[in-house]
């Protein structure tokens, strides 16, 4: 795996700290963005691992993403608030399960099959939520409450609170990155990176690539998972557009964006990209044109992204 | 006998729907196929196509006259956007995905400017505006069946350009081997404008035809673009006749899914491409792997 | 004479109508440097391919340690103990030279579903590679594979291939596109590793095919049309007509 160079590595740092002491000086009204930018920062490092890491391009990687903000709908109640310790696992096993499944079916395409077949595959889950009335079809569902964190009657923070939330969706990026950065060093991160580098002969050493590429898939289904149990319950909604191409387009330009391949370019990208369409949604209603030729041109001129400017910047 | 009749329209629907289907992802595949450029933008094409219709049956006043116009309009549409895609051929699919992302919502906003984000209709011409009549209760309206039979004459044409033409044999050799297409001596770059200008035309040529049926609105180029891809996918990547056969099958199992299980309505095709996986992972009639 | 270690039996593979690899029956000893020649296109790859379980044979049988091996995906076969170079250098192109050789050598361990540990903390593939740079004589270990020169690049496809720690080496033309002083170091390392290995070699260099092979199988459009000693070989008229076109190989 690329390690950041030093200066990059401490401007990671800074940024790192800036987010820690941000509540003390920042508006409040900012916290809810910035949460909302760092779930996506999560859901494109989990993006990333295949893309980046495996060279797995799925276009699909929102049914996961679904899959964890459906289950908290589901185990929310419409009398109150579902425990967290109890829902995130479930939600998160759900995710894994729904990984599994599309996985053994997907990871036997490679290429632009892969591609189309992920997209697919998120589109059914899309067409399966517009139909079922339980899901609340195509208009989704709302959920009254935030899952409540308490354990054995202590309740260590309190996601009502945008500060609190703010605290944990920060925890969660930065538990993503380490338990990503563990997992890359390991063993099995070695054979992931090899995978996308040559398969063909990886196998020829004797490591049975296809079970590598699951466990790997399941991984990053269950972790896109995670950021959609707190997308939805920072939102207070589930609906289709959870399994929608369109933000399964917008995970995957966060990664490129930002820089595939490496762990902190999701969290640039995720941070550049979100930023850009908050500013140009605010200034037009047709934003959404600056966009596509924004991303156009972005994939153009950089296609290492922003991990990859930094580093030449540096050099 | 109500009973029977009404399957035959469901089937009728369905095959038309299907045929619709194939005249967009006929394009998509060759494109794959002899280019390999993964066109998320596809789709776009046919509601282009749609929203020329509609624009120019407005000025012109009859859907007959705009068709005259609009084909040609679509291949210069086609010979331009070929310039913008020339630099994708050598690309890794990766960033074909999101050029072709960025376009779509590129050319979905201009539309959204042009148009407005209201549904528009386009008449049906006074020709073909009645039904045939089956039973006491039940007719079928004769533009769906033109519908199906200018689709069944373009497939015809389009399996004679490439079984029996010079052209065509370079677009089959390209389909199956994309250096063959080198060896026989061929330019490449003119075999390549063809087929993505073609694929422009007759996808827009599609979105012309059904917009009377189907009506013009937002985001209807990507429902389509998807369906497209589990077609590609089922008929097997490059292969016309696989296309044909996955648009047919793809259009009748959504036409009865939407009478059978409505709640499960357009879940169906993607059980169907599932279980074709399944069975054959390179398509019904794609090249093993 | 000690048992065969490898015995293949009526060989066959067909694409479409065409016989790539016919009824080809070979076997291998332990200590032994088997060699299989042939014009290009007689199916030597194809022979390799499907011995290493990358292409399915279409009939016939490879016994290794009295275990079948035809059907058996890649994985399974390498992890028996049988390696393979390539004609085409086959490395990941992207890390360096140790870490190519260390992955091979991780290839070895019963599994490599360790998430946390991480994995330069494992000493026996680090070692193992380390061994294989040092017995191809392979200087660049922390060089990016992609940088190494051809001929570089053919010492690491050797060492990947120990590094695994096999039995049976098929090796794939590892002399393609080598100048002559690297060429000769190749030979004598191949002979330096049939001490401890079965080797079948696949080479177009007829030098060195007959200075260093114990015995020669020669291949003509997927047939074996003869076997033997390379002394045998080189009087069999059938061969020189087949194959050599007449001409005395230049030993």
């Amino acid at each position: 795996m690329p390690v950041p160079s030093r200066s990059v590595r401490l401007l990671l740092l800074a940024g790192f700290a800036t987010l820690l002491l941000f509540p003390l000086f920042g508006e409040r009204f900012y916290l809810q963005l910035l949460a909302h930018i760092m779930l996506m920062a999560v859901f494109a490092m989990s993006l990333d691992l295949l893309v980046g890491f495996a060279g797995l391009v799925s276009l699909g990687h929102t049914a996961f993403f679904g899959v964890g903000g459906y289950a908290l709908m589901l185990l929310t109640s419409s009398a109150g608030p579902a425990n967290l310790w109890l829902t995130l696992p479930v939600a998160l096993a759900a995710a894994a399960v729904a990984a599994v499944i599309i996985g053994l079916l997907v990871l036997r395409s490679s290429g632009v099959y892969f591609i189309m077949v992920t997209l697919a595959f998120t589109q059914m889950l899309y067409y399966f939520a517009i139909g079922q009335k339980w899901l609340g079809g195509s208009d989704g569902a709302y959920i009254n409450f935030k899952p409540r964190a308490a354990l054995f009657g202590f309740v260590p923070f309190d996601l009502q609170k945008p500060l609190h939330f703010y605290w944990v969706a920060l925890a969660l990026m930065a538990g993503t990155y380490l338990l990503l950065f563990v997992i890359l060093r390991s063993l099995f991160g070695r054979v992931v990176c090899a995978i996308r580098s040559n398969e063909g002969r990886l196998a020829s050493l004797g490591i049975p690539t296809f079970r590598y590429k699951l466990v790997c898939f399941v991984i990053a289904g269950a972790l896109a998972g995670l950021a959609g149990y707190f997308a939805s319950a920072q939102y207070g909604v589930v609906n289709p557009d959870f399994f929608g191409w369109r933000l399964a387009g917008e995970v995957l330009m966060i990664v490129i964006l930002g820089g595939m391949g490496t762990l902190h370019g999701p969290i640039l990208g995720a941070f550049a990209l979100v930023l850009l369409e908050d500013s140009l949604s605010v200034a037009s209603k047709h934003w959404l044109l600056p966009m596509g030729l924004f991303i156009i041109a972005a994939v153009l001129l950089l296609p290492k992204g922003i991990a990859g400017l930094l580093e030449r910047a540096r050099a | 006998m109500d009973a029977i009749v009404f399957f035959l329209i469901q089937v009728l629907n369905g095959v038309q729907y299907g045929l619709l289907l194939f005249l967009v992802a006929s394009g998509l595949t060759l494109v794959f196929g002899i280019m390999g450029v993964v066109n998320l933008a596809h789709g776009s094409f046919y509601m282009v196509g749609a929203y020329l219709a509609y624009a120019l049956t407005q000025a012109l006043g009859n859907l007959w006259l705009s068709l005259v116009a609009a084909v040609p309009l679509a291949l210069i549409i086609g010979l331009l956007l070929e310039l913008l895609f020339r630099p994708l051929y050598r690309r890794d699919h990766l960033y074909q995905v999101l050029l072709t992302y960025g376009l779509i919502l590129a050319l979905e906003e201009t539309r959204s400017l042009l148009f407005g984000d209201d549904v528009h209709g386009v008449p049906i011409p006074p020709a073909l505006d009645f039904s045939v009549p089956l039973t006491a209760d039940l007719s079928y309206p004769v533009y769906r069946l033109w519908i199906s039979a200018a689709c069944l004459a373009l497939a015809g044409a389009l399996y004679l350009v490439i079984s029996k033409t010079r052209i065509g044999m370079a677009i089959r050799a390209g389909a199956a081997n994309r250096e063959m297409v080198q060896l026989l001596g061929i330019d490449v770059g003119m075999v390549f404008r063809i087929v993505f200008v073609a694929g422009v035309v007759l996808a827009a040529f599609a979105g012309m035809i059904a917009a009377p049926v189907a009506t013009v609105y937002p985001g209807m180029g990507n429902a389509i673009l998807i369906l497209s891809f589990v077609v590609v996918v089922i008929g097997g990547i490059g292969s016309i006749k696989g296309a044909f056969v996955a648009a047919l099958l793809i259009g009748l199992a959504d036409t009865f899914g939407q009478v059978v299980a409505p709640d499960f309505a357009g879940m169906t095709v993607y059980v169907l491409m599932a279980a074709v996986l399944l069975w054959r992972p390179a398509g019904l009639f794609g090249r093993g792997t | 004479m000690p048992e065969p270690t490898l015995v293949v039996e009526r060989l066959s593979r067909w694409f479409g109508g065409l016989a790539a690899v016919a009824e080809v029956s070979l076997d291998l000893y332990p200590g032994e440097i088997h060699a299989v020649i042939g014009p290009n296109g007689a199916g030597k790859t194809t022979l390799v391919n499907l011995l290493s379980g990358e292409l399915r044979p279409s009939g016939g049988s490879i016994r290794y340690e009295g275990r079948e091996l035809a059907g058996l995906p890649p994985h399974r076969i390498a992890r028996l103990g049988i390696a393979r170079s390539y004609q085409r250098t086959n490395v990941f192109r992207d890390v360096t030279a140790f870490e190519n050789c260390r992955l091979a050598a991780q290839a070895r361990l019963a599994s490599s579903m360790r998430f946390f540990r991480p994995a330069h903390a494992y000493r026996a593939p680090a070692e193992a590679a380390e061994r294989a740079l040092e017995a191809v004589g392979l200087d660049g270990a922390s060089r990016i594979a992609d940088t190494l020169s051809h001929g570089e690049q053919r010492q690491l496809e050797i060492a990947m291939t120990l590094a695994t720690g096999p039995k049976v080496l098929f090796l794939d033309e590892p002399l393609a596109g080598m100048a002559a002083e690297e060429s000769a170091r190749m030979v004598s390392l191949i002979v330096r590793l049939a001490q401890h290995h079965a080797v079948l070699l696949i080479e177009h260099d007829m030098e060195a095919v007959f200075s260093i092979a114990h015995r020669l199988t020669v291949m003509v459009n997927g047939r074996v049309i003869a076997s033997g000693a390379p002394e045998a070989i080189r009087a069999s008229t059938e061969v020189q007509e087949a194959y050599l076109g007449g001409a005395e190989p230049h030993a």
